[in-house]
């Protein structure tokens, strides 16, 4: 399993930490002429005004360097029922640029040249903001959000009702 | 620019949790009802709390540094509305709800189905208007086995977008 991807667990409350509710993202980048993605789950709305977001990557992971490297990061929010999608990007996902699919999903660019998934409910597309200095195994990387669409308005995937768990003590 | 409409409808798909974070001041113990939380590293275990700038709640942990973060179970909505609201705390109850004093001076509601101790180690989030609180956990507890953390989902609240 991938670093920056849940791990499937099945006791998942025996730590207070894994308590804490998440969703399931796609984040997706395009750098270095080739377009990237992989699933998260660590992300925060931290600010209204202006509207900022943070997500939280393994820190020497691939999937870090080029958000730094393209300056820019989309987050496809999946539907309840996307197991199956959320699991095709637990590997960090490279593609050419000419690739007509990501992992045979379908994607359109987005105004800051990310891919946006078509079958996700909703995008986001950010501006990288700010690496703010944190110690951690993770990096916090805050995105000012400069782009948005909502595909379907169904309920989105919850960390809680899948099979994995990202968080409390990585059991390896 | 993105329309402000869509964007606040995307932000309000995300998932958050909720919880009552507690510090204690040099005017007594503060208590107040957050969502944007996410663990933010494994090895050492810390998490992000952003709280949003001016508040009693984010003046008091820059100063103490300490905090407690509660859960508040599926079927604890009430704890979480009554502490969306500021109340007057007296040395051992907030709005009704008991705490005891940790070592470290921290508040813990007995109440809450799960807490965590945490030390401030980083602050970041300048350009926003929430001071983001990067902190380790000292220590947790578990209060209530096997329950459910209330969704902000499942609720007819919301915050931020």
């Amino acid at each position: 399993m991938p670093d920056d991807s849940p791990v499937i667990t099945s006791d998942v409350r025996n730590d207070a930490l894994r308590l804490l509710s998440n969703g399931v993202f796609v984040l997706t980048a395009c750098a270095g002429d080739r377009l990237h993605a992989a699933t998260i789950s660590w992300v925060s709305q931290v600010s209204i005004q202006p509207p900022l977001v943070l997500v939280a990557l393994r820190r020497n992971s691939h999937l870090a360097q080029v958000v730094r490297q393209g300056r820019r990061f989309a987050l496809n929010i999946l539907a309840a029922d996307q197991a199956k999608v959320a699991e095709k990007f637990f590997g960090f996902v490279s593609e050419p640029l000419t690739t007509e699919t990501l992992m045979g999903f379908a994607y359109r660019a987005g105004p800051g040249r990310c891919p946006l998934l078509t079958e996700g409910l909703a995008w986001l597309e950010c501006r990288l903001d700010a690496e703010p200095q944190a110690p951690g195994d993770h990096t916090l990387m805050l995105g000012e959000v400069t782009g948005a669409g909502v595909r379907r308005a169904d309920a989105p995937m919850v960390l809680w009702n899948t099979p994995w768990s990202y968080g409390g003590v990585r059991e390896s | 620019m993105p329309d402000k409409d869509i964007t606040r409808e995307v932000l309000r798909m995300f998932s958050y949790g909720l919880y009552v974070a507690a510090s204690t001041g040099p005017e007594g113990p503060c208590a107040a009802t957050v969502s944007w939380v996410t663990q933010a590293s494994f090895d050492p275990r810390l998490i992000m709390v952003a709280l949003r700038k001016g508040t009693a709640i984010c003046e008091t942990v820059r100063a103490s540094r300490l905090f407690a973060l509660h859960l508040v179970g599926s079927d604890q909505a009430e704890f979480a509305k009554t502490l969306f609201k500021i109340s007057r705390p007296s040395p051992d109850e907030i709005a009704g709800y008991h705490f005891s004093i940790r070592g470290t001076g921290v508040p813990v509601f007995d109440v809450a189905l799960a807490w965590l101790e945490c030390e401030v180690v980083e602050e970041a989030g300048r350009d926003g208007d929430h001071t983001l609180f990067v902190a380790t956990v000292l220590s947790s507890g578990i209060q209530t086995p096997n329950a459910l953390p209330l969704a902000l989902r499942s609720t007819p609240w919301h915050y931020g977008g």
